[in-house]
């Protein structure tokens, strides 16, 4: 009798603190972090051991696990879909779907709808929280180069290729750009502002157009305003950090090139001035120097290479520091192979010339043709 | 006997379970999209895969009959999807619904791909692939319907389209999603409609049920009166089976809005066949579902568009309709007359119970609401 008052005693405590651990007014632990393992889970505060037993035990439907904690989006009546666990001290809910960081959560711990499920005759008040969960990041946009990739540029440069390693966002880019002398002076009227930018597809690649009217010789902006970038002095074009990719996210890093300007090039593309080089190591690859700033863009449509077959061999066009490129093939060049690298004549280099004209030509001196030019080579 | 015995026991030691549907195993079928829903009277579901480019049949065991007349109605089925899917309204997309005819339970076919809608003439499945099947139950309550440890069987459908294939005019538009684009049970054998890599791509494949080796394909053509010419590009977009003069017949719609029966009796004589038009129920427009229902024992149809109101018919009709649409209408419109009924806005439709058809339709204020239409009401 008397173990037994000791055995109901101690029943009472444990009972009492079981109560009063249920009813711990401690928030919720959500994890919020999407990098995390569990992101979106929700944990309602420590309840007693004898509690998550008596729950374990129950093996609850998810109708009666919503009965006494349940998540819903805010102004919902319905339970968001996920899953129900007990640990050690307290219940999990793992939502089926990754959250929505746009949604606020109402998340509810039902004291009273506990006890009834666990058949408990108590109350207490629910404990009643909001949580929201954090956009996953996104590593931000930066200026992955600015093509030509040399350090001097002739004054006549039609254009320049801004390459971005993430899509970019709509605003103005050239609130973002700027050219300025060596003096730090902001040369005004540069570029060709178009109203959405000259972007690819993607938003990666933005053309920046020189204005054309002050590179041609003897038009009107020209004859006013002379070409933005003057022979033999130092300019740098920098790309401000305040500039938003599609994730709204600002670039990590300003970005600056200096260059310097060199003559003029108003010459129209030789091929006989174009050499190719081949660099046999373990597979040959193939370096062209060329003469010229080749645009880049318009080399990878116009520029092929063919076997002895006449079979399109599948290359790419990788510029080097130095103004050249290397021509790479996924399978490689083999020695001794004989290839004939062809170029459309309307290949253009960065400041207009073809092979055919020159940016500057005159109007009777116009050429034009599609044949393609040939560069017949054996890869030693 | 004793036999039998040591091989059930040798069977289920090693954890073979054995299926109670002809034809069917146990296990989880390898579902790509569930970009079609349909249930044969047993309560059969069959999942038109377009992506996976077959029809998985499903035994659910949600065989509880229920005989009741009850309306089911949810004013704002996008939010209450959303919620039980813990987002916002604006990322839910219902692809398809179908109601079990003994349980009386509806399935939907759902994915959270909505803001990846950019032309109005894409369905859902063009949009993104439906990877989640809800059950509401005629009670309105909502949960995920998991093909997890399921007893199933499945039919891989011959040239399916290819995966790679465009839109002729909508750029970008992937027809894989247009594999499969209806599903009907009749007679034991399931009919699909839907495009494939034949020279005509409008296709209508046929299998018996439970499925077997025999699994036919027949490319159709079709005269569409509004356009005034011969057509096998578009697909079926809704059908149904049904008896005219005797014969087993497929009432089948297609875009912009012809109406065309099929002969079954003329899919095995030939790889090709040609519809009979016998309507033209107006231009600019896309049939999204065909129902079959009672009004006073007599059989109707009643049609949704998306872009004309709800539209009825009486097969009747169709069966006295002596002639064929094949030279260009007035108007757009022609043959077997319809009946517009109020109901603009109706997409996804199901035969429900012996009162009620169920729809979803896009309300006013912009919410996708569930409602129950009379079948009294629905008469021409």
């Amino acid at each position: 009798m008397k173990k037994l008052n000791k055995g109901g005693l101690a029943c009472l405590l444990s009972y009492f603190l079981l109560i009063c651990a249920a009813k711990s007014q401690e928030a919720f632990v959500s994890v919020t972090d999407p990098t995390r393992d569990n992101y979106g889970s929700i944990y309602t505060p420590p309840l007693a051991d004898s509690i998550i037993l008596k729950i374990y035990e129950k093996e609850p439907s998810f109708t009666d696990w919503t009965t006494f904690f349940s998540i819903k989006t805010k102004g919902s009546s319905r339970s968001t879909l996920g899953s129900y666990s007990v640990d050690s001290s307290r219940v999990l809910f793992k939502p089926r779907f990754l959250p929505d960081p746009e949604v606020t959560y109402q998340v509810t711990l039902d004291y009273s709808s506990l006890f009834t499920l666990l058949a408990i005759s108590d109350s207490a008040t629910a404990l009643v929280q909001e949580i929201t969960f954090q956009q996953p990041k996104m590593m931000p946009s930066q200026v992955v180069s600015i093509y030509p990739l040399v350090n001097v540029l002739p004054s006549n440069t039609l254009k320049l290729y801004i390459y971005f390693s993430e899509p970019m966002g709509f605003s103005n880019p050239y609130d973002f750009i700027s050219l300025s002398d060596a003096q730090g002076n902001e040369i005004k009227n540069a570029f060709v502002e178009l109203p959405n930018g000259l972007w690819n597809e993607d938003r990666t690649r933005l053309t920046l157009l020189f204005h054309p009217g002050r590179v041609k010789q003897g038009v009107g902006p020209n004859l006013r305003e002379g070409t933005a970038l003057i022979e033999g002095e130092l300019f740098e074009l920098s790309i401000s950090e305040d500039w938003t990719d599609e994730n709204g996210q600002k670039l990590q890093d300003t970005f600056n090139k200096k260059f310097y300007v060199s003559a003029p090039s108003r010459k129209k593309l030789k091929v006989k001035s174009w050499e190719l080089v081949g660099k046999c190591e373990k597979e040959c690859e193939l370096a062209l120097v060329t003469q010229n700033l080749i645009d880049i863009e318009m080399a990878d449509r116009m520029i092929s290479v063919k076997n002895e077959k006449q079979e399109e061999i599948s290359i790419d066009l990788l510029p080097e520091p130095d103004g050249s490129f290397i021509i790479h093939s996924d399978d490689g060049f083999k020695k001794d192979e004989k290839i004939i690298v062809r170029i459309h004549p309307r290949l253009e280099d960065m400041c207009g010339n073809t092979f055919l004209n020159p940016f500057d030509y005159k109007e009777d001196t116009r050429k034009e043709g599609e044949k393609p030019l040939k560069i017949r080579f054996k890869v030693q | 006997m004793r036999k039998n015995i040591l091989a059930l026991s040798l069977l289920l030691s090693f954890g073979v379970t054995i299926a109670s549907n002809p034809g069917m195993k146990k296990g989880s079928p390898d579902v790509s999209s569930i970009s079609v829903l349909s249930f044969n009277k047993a309560g059969i579901l069959f999942i038109g895969d377009s992506f996976g480019g077959k029809v998985i049949a499903v035994d659910l065991k949600d065989d509880q009959e229920n005989t009741g007349n009850e309306r089911l109605s949810i004013g704002d089925l996008e939010a209450e999807v959303a919620s039980f899917l813990g987002t916002t309204s604006n990322n839910i997309l219902i692809h398809d619904m179908a109601a079990n005819p003994v349980s009386q339970n509806l399935y939907l076919s759902v994915s959270r791909g909505k803001a990846k809608w950019t032309s109005p003439w894409e369905t859902p499945n063009n949009v993104e692939k439906a990877d989640i099947l809800l059950m509401v139950s005629p009670n309105g309550e909502m949960s995920e319907v998991t093909l997890q440890d399921v007893e199933y069987s499945e039919v891989e459908l011959p040239s399916p389209i290819n995966a790679e294939k465009e839109h002729r005019w909508k750029k970008g538009v992937k027809l894989r999603s247009e594999a499969i684009t209806d599903i009907e049970f009749w007679n034991n054998k399931i009919y699909v409609s839907g495009l494939s890599n034949e020279e005509f791509s409008s296709a209508l494949w046929t299998a018996d049920f439970p499925f077997t080796e025999n699994t036919s394909i027949n490319t159709l053509e079709i005269f569409h009166g509004a356009h005034g010419k011969w057509e096998t590009a578009s697909p079926i977009r809704s059908f149904l089976p049904y008896e005219l003069d005797g014969k087993s017949s497929l009432l089948a719609s297609y875009p912009c809005t012809p109406l065309v029966t099929l002969d079954i009796e003329k899919l095995s004589e030939g790889k090709h066949v040609k519809g009979r038009t016998v309507a033209e129920f107006g231009s600019g427009n896309f049939p999204i579902d065909m129902v079959l229902y009672q009004n006073n024992g007599k059989d109707y149809v009643l049609m949704s568009n998306s872009a004309l109101p709800l539209l009825l018919f009486d097969p009747k009709d169709v069966e006295s309709f002596d002639g064929e649409i094949n030279e260009e209408v007035e108007g757009y419109l022609g043959g077997v007359a319809y009946t517009p009924r109020s109901g603009t806005g109706i997409q996804q439709l199901a035969d429900y119970n012996s009162k009620y058809i169920v729809a979803t339709q896009r309300q006013p204020n912009g919410k996708l609401a569930l409602i129950s239409i009379s079948k009294d009401r629905m008469r021409p």
